[in-house]
């Protein structure tokens, strides 16, 4: 019980700390992040200029610097898949090497994504500026459904062995093979290595990296072997076609400022400027990211070393995470989806249309 | 009961921005533009207010979208030609909206008869765009308070005095005259919304009021 106790202590300690924190403090910084918006665009648009008619290294320095701490910081605001990393992390058997592996590759693919667009659509094409922001808010529906997708495959990788496992529970009841069980786990621990090869062996056909991720679960395999359903709860990890989905679905999403930055390159004619700006925005992004994703596994790891000495509770709560976090995903995808569904701002009746300063749909 | 409504107003705050953080698509919050203003009361030889003069500095990047749209919609046409027609576009729609230009005399707004001067130039490849609204009845600003306010209501621009002397008078009898200007202060709650609008959001009514500077004009003594 303890072990539940302090986790909740520490976050809600954090919460108390927020609530008491001057409401001037979060104002001001609320203030900063708007300066520093109209900073970054001034800063790009300046080197920009700079790059195209000077040839100023300097200014190439500069601009992958604001591209780069844009990345950082924005990516610790709102959007940029970060929630969902966190979650896909939290959801999954994941080893820091494949989450970091998500991360990037999805920060890489958000610059690609928006390069293609703007490069491609806007600049090559001929698209016309307001169709390629359009196209933009398309790729952010797709993302979001391939989330609402990834959500759902997670949870029910979770709710199968929990409701598998609840009715092997209520299976053994009625033959009393409960109190053997625990005779069993109070003996030697031998039997424990020995139970833990075997489980290997009898998993031979499962993907090699399988193993290596999960020694809790194997370990708990090894300590219950009447609970054979959990132990495939956990064999039951993503296939590399799933973490392939997790990518895409975070990288078809282009960020807004790379879109804009891209723009403003190809308008004034120095293309590949901004690629090489929008490169390292990727950069700044996959490192907060991956910031995010590693919190987020250790927080996991951490919880379930504390459930340590009870095998099924692990088990279980692996399941949990995965439902919970599947849960989540479908939330926050299903609820963008309906607002976009139900407004009919991206059939082109933009609000901002109505804006008195947007020139023929320029606004942005 | 002070501390209890912080806290309300905290949780709220917490809310709005777990919401933000989660279902924010554009990552980009309000304002999506800035023009720097620079403003010019003119004042009579009675010394009253009859007009103000201003010169709008639109962002580097309103600036670039707004030519290139412009010409990707016209071929050939001059820049000067481009300037003036987006101007005229952008001020016969702002005149719905009093020109985001409120005057206020003993805090009763007051009407523009008309407006006159326009010019619309590069300044510094921004597109700075001059004018100047007339008052219908000239103000006394030594017997009245006369104050006035520059914004979007829908806070997708903001409007700032950014520049050093970027209010000033125009006319002898302005002599006695100074401005005196006022930065927002908006509240946590105000602010926490509009990082929370995307650039496809609709702004509640005069949002952008909480975010506008306040000249005021105090003469005499």
């Amino acid at each position: 019980m303890r072990k539940i106790i302090i986790p909740t202590l520490i976050l809600s300690s954090i919460l108390v700390l927020y609530l008491l924190m001057p409401q001037g403090t979060m104002a001001e910084i609320l203030l900063s992040i708007q300066a520093q918006q109209r900073l970054f665009r001034e800063t790009i648009g300046t080197d920009l200029r700079a790059i195209k008619e000077t040839h100023s290294f300097a200014a190439m320095l500069s601009l992958i610097t604001a591209g780069f701490l844009y990345g950082v910081f924005h990516a610790i605001g709102p959007g940029h898949g970060k929630v969902i990393v966190a979650s896909y992390m939290l959801a999954n058997e994941t080893t820091l090497k494949k989450g970091l592996f998500i991360t990037i590759m999805s920060s890489l693919l958000q610059a690609v994504t928006a390069i293609v667009l703007v490069v491609g659509a806007f600049s090559i094409i001929g698209l016309q500026r307001a169709q390629t922001e359009q196209a933009a808010e398309y790729l952010d529906i797709a993302s979001f459904a391939l989330i609402f997708l990834v959500g759902g495959l997670l949870f029910k990788r979770g709710i199968v062995p929990l409701l598998k496992s609840k009715s092997q529970h209520d299976h053994k009841a009625h033959h009393h093979h409960h109190h053997d069980h625990h005779d069993h786990d109070h003996k030697a621990h031998h039997h424990h290595d020995h139970d833990h090869k075997a489980h290997h062996n009898h998993d031979t056909h499962h993907p090699h990296a399988h193993k290596k991720e999960h020694h809790h679960h194997e370990h708990h395999a090894g300590c219950n072997h009447a609970h054979a359903p959990d132990a495939q709860t956990v064999a039951a990890a993503v296939s590399p076609r799933q973490v392939g989905l997790m990518i895409l679905s975070i990288g078809i999403r282009p960020c807004t400022g790379a879109i804009l930055l891209l723009l403003f390159a190809c308008i004034i004619g120095i293309v590949w400027a901004g690629v090489l700006a929008t490169l390292a925005m990727a950069v700044g992004t996959a490192l907060s990211t991956g910031t995010v994703a590693f919190a987020a596994m250790h927080s996991k790891a951490w919880t379930l070393r504390l459930l340590k000495d009870s095998p099924s509770r692990v088990a279980k709560t692996h399941a949990c995470f995965s439902v919970a976090g599947g849960s989540f995903l479908m939330l926050i995808a299903g609820l963008f989806l309906a607002a976009v569904l139900t407004t009919p701002e991206v059939k082109g009746n933009n609000p901002l249309n109505a804006h008195p300063l947007r020139q023929q749909g320029v606004i942005q | 009961m002070l501390q209890h409504n912080m806290m309300r107003r905290r949780t709220f705050f917490i809310l709005l921005s777990l919401l933000t953080f989660v279902c924010n698509r554009n990552a980009l919050a309000h304002p999506h533009a800035w023009i720097d203003v620079q403003s010019t009361a003119v004042f009579n030889e009675e010394g009253n207010i009859t007009a103000l003069k201003m010169r709008w500095l639109f962002d580097e990047f309103y600036t670039e979208f707004a030519m290139s749209d412009y010409k990707q919609a016209h071929k050939n046409v001059s820049d000067q030609k481009m300037l003036e027609d987006l101007a005229n576009d952008n001020l016969n729609s702002l005149k719905d909206h009093r020109y985001f230009t409120e005057i206020t005399a003993n805090k009763q707004k007051q009407d523009f008869s008309s407006i006159k001067n326009i010019a619309s130039t590069l300044e510094d490849k921004r597109i700075a765009l001059d004018f100047t609204v007339v008052l219908t009845t000239p103000l006394n600003p030594r017997t009245q308070a006369v104050e006035y306010r520059i914004f979007d209501p829908s806070y997708y621009i903001e409007m700032k005095h950014t520049a050093k002397k970027s209010i000033t008078f125009t006319g002898d009898a302005s002599a006695d005259c100074a401005p005196r200007l006022t930065r927002p202060t908006p509240n946590i709650e105000l602010l926490g919304l509009a990082t929370s609008l995307d650039k496809n959001a609709t702004a509640p009514d005069n949002l952008g009021a909480s975010f506008a500077e306040i000249v005021s004009i105090q003469c005499g003594k």
